[in-house]
């Protein structure tokens, strides 16, 4: 996650110093008249912090007042001197953190609470202030696990599809009996593989199917669980006594839908989801793992790595993984 | 193992109900060579033996000498496949298995042998092999690379918490495919699998942990380099023994001289007679070692498309 620090002064990196060895998140100075500039151009998720030093009583209002209407924007105040009185009416109006004059310095696991604080605080317990808009489209955060969704409302989660590849010849192959074991077992295998990400199958076809994550904005274990499954292909195939290798693609996308509980959710319309199907099923070449750009661009730059541009679906820019040879 | 009084009743009764003494002491005699039941029991050699002082004596018999098990299991074939061209029917099998069930162990119809459950508990023997028995193992060798200059170059909180996640990582995929954990050395050990697919089972733990290394090198690793292994795999006889320093065998004195000289960075070196038990979907990954001069061992590694 990209740390954005608005600030014309040097010293306040002192701040971030225990994060610049951070693999999780990167810091980026900016200085205070380009804030604005940099704020239209930031297309994915991230944490800013403004320090107010050096403003002046009427700059800084200006500011705050210009932060505070931005919804959805994630953000914290650095005031190194104290200037200000009430820095609690910063949280009412929308702040997510505040360093005084006695704080010197934070650690990733300050910024791990201000954003799950950030994230409660937006999130599904406030219905009327829910609705999170992050700069790139309207995010609904449905947290880091199951606990905080709701039947019936909406929220922001990881899409993945998976499904097996050469139907044909898995039918001409197996008898219908054999088919529906060879399924189960692939079932069973992806299941077993999204669940330490507290991923779910939601809707599951012939020979495929749906799986959601909870989205907090943050983690990007939905990929590194679809990486897994791709790896894993050959021992899947061998300790599950395929007699071949067995062919199956994945697309992961970040979309919303209303969630209802399994097998419930004939009703439901939702453009992500139908994205997700599309891409699935008309896009995805066998054997393959693509992601769609809203997926790509929350990946930290060694994981950037090792996806490549697979044109475009829908209107959407689709990066595909490199693949085990 | 404790053997309860319960399953030393059951299986009393199980053997005194199956068959006739001259069964019983055949029987007896396939675990304890020259088994003399009169010399046990005091009866004279003329005297018959009633079945139920029969069966008793030779229970207690097997117990004393810690072949309890290996008799159930034998009970078990008089039933299932027989014993000398007949079959016999056991009462109270199933309520014996049930009891050993019950203490932690299942029994494995595929290798005729009763494993320790694992959900139940994990050790180095799988709850039955016997100290200084020989007994042919397929062994899995990891060894960090540079782990000095991982030292050397890191703080030591981020070196020692590594060093644990890689620990996690191997035993996850050991244990998933019932291999044991026989040395862990921080910077490497040593793993055995002895049951089913031994080798099948050692050389996909290896791949799988190649791949979780990749996958924690791309997020977690805090290393300031990415964290490298060699892994080798060889199988053979060796002696098990409780304590690991006092194991010596030739096949695991293989094992060491192919990671050591044989195995580059982020690969695992199967031994040929590894190689050789392979199935064809596996095989098909293995490539022909051309590290150290040594062309009879095969490598895996994780290449993805350029």
């Amino acid at each position: 996650m990209d740390i954005i620090v608005v600030t014309d002064t040097e010293a306040v990196k002192e701040y971030f110093k225990p994060i610049q060895k951070s693999k999780t998140y990167s810091i980026r100075i900016c200085s205070c008249a380009d804030m604005k500039e940099e704020l239209r151009r930031k297309v994915h998720e991230f944490l800013l912090y403004v320090d107010i030093n050096g403003f002046t009583a009427e700059k800084r209002d200006q500011t705050l007042e210009y932060l505070s209407k931005i919804r959805g924007l994630v953000y914290g105040i650095i005031d190194g001197r104290g200037v200000l009185k009430d820095p609690a009416s910063l949280f009412h109006s929308g702040a997510s953190d505040y360093l005084g004059k006695d704080m010197k310095q934070i650690d990733t696991r300050r910024l791990r609470q201000v954003t799950a604080f950030a994230s409660v605080k937006e999130g599904p317990a406030q219905e009327g202030n829910r609705r999170r808009a992050s700069l790139v489209e309207c995010c609904i955060p449905s947290g880091e696990d199951w606990r905080g969704v709701k039947t019936g409302q909406e929220y922001t989660f990881y899409l993945m599809f998976a499904e097996l590849d050469n139907q044909t010849a898995l039918k001409n192959q197996f008898s219908d009996i054999q088919l529906n074991i060879a399924v189960n077992k692939f079932k069973n295998f992806i299941e077993r593989m999204v669940a330490s990400e507290h991923g779910r199958i939601w809707m599951w076809n012939e020979f495929g199917g749906l799986i959601l994550f909870p989205y907090s904005g943050l983690s990007f274990g939905a990929v590194m669980a679809c990486m897994r499954i791709i790896l894993s292909r050959k021992l899947f195939s061998v300790e599950l006594n395929f007699k071949k290798l067995v062919s199956y693609r994945i697309a992961l996308h970040i979309g919303n839908t209303v969630y209802r509980k399994r097998g419930d959710t004939g009703t439901i319309i939702s453009s992500s989801i139908n994205t997700i199907f599309h891409l699935g099923k008309k896009y995805v070449k066998p054997g393959n793992f693509y992601i769609t750009a809203n997926v790509y661009r929350n990946l930290s730059q060694k994981v950037k790595k090792t996806f490549r541009a697979a044109g475009s679906f829908e209107g959407h820019e689709i990066m595909r993984m490199r693949l085990p040879v | 193992m404790r053997i309860s009084g319960w399953l030393v009743h059951l299986t009393t009764r199980a053997l005194g109900e199956s068959m006739d003494v001259r069964s019983m002491i055949h029987l007896a005699r396939r675990l304890i060579r020259n088994y003399d039941i009169y010399e046990r029991s005091g009866f004279s050699p003329n005297m018959s033996i009633p079945n139920k002082d029969a069966a008793s004596q030779i229970v207690r018999d097997i117990k004393k000498d810690e072949l309890m098990l290996d008799f159930i299991i034998l009970l078990i074939q008089c039933q299932e496949t027989g014993l000398g061209g007949r079959k016999y029917r056991v009462p109270h099998l199933r309520e014996i298995i049930n009891e050993l069930n019950k203490a932690g162990l299942i029994y494995d119809g595929e290798v005729k042998m009763f494993l320790e459950n694992p959900r139940v508990r994990r050790t180095k023997n799988w709850g039955v092999l016997r100290e200084n028995d020989e007994y042919i193992f397929t062994f899995l060798s990891l060894d960090i690379v540079g782990s000095s200059a991982i030292v050397g170059q890191n703080e030591s909180e981020i070196v020692y918490s590594t060093y644990d996640d890689l620990r996690g990582i191997v035993q996850s995929a050991i244990e998933r495919r019932n291999g044991r954990i026989w040395n862990w050395a921080g910077d490497g050990g040593l793993a055995a699998f002895y049951f089913s697919n031994k080798n099948s089972n050692a050389v996909l733990s290896a791949m799988e942990i190649i791949h979780e290394l990749y996958l924690y090198n791309l997020v977690s690793c805090r290393l300031n380099k990415p964290l490298r292994i060699r892994m080798a795999i060889n199988n053979g006889p060796c002696l098990y023994m409780r304590n690991y320093g006092d194991i010596k065998s030739d096949t695991l004195k293989k094992l060491f001289e192919i990671e050591t000289k044989y195995t580059p960075p982020n690969h695992v070196t199967l031994s040929d007679s590894v190689y050789h038990m392979m199935n064809e979907t596996i095989a098909a990954q293995l490539t022909p070692s051309k590290y150290g001069a040594n062309t009879s061992c095969y490598t895996y590694q994780l290449q993805l498309e350029r």
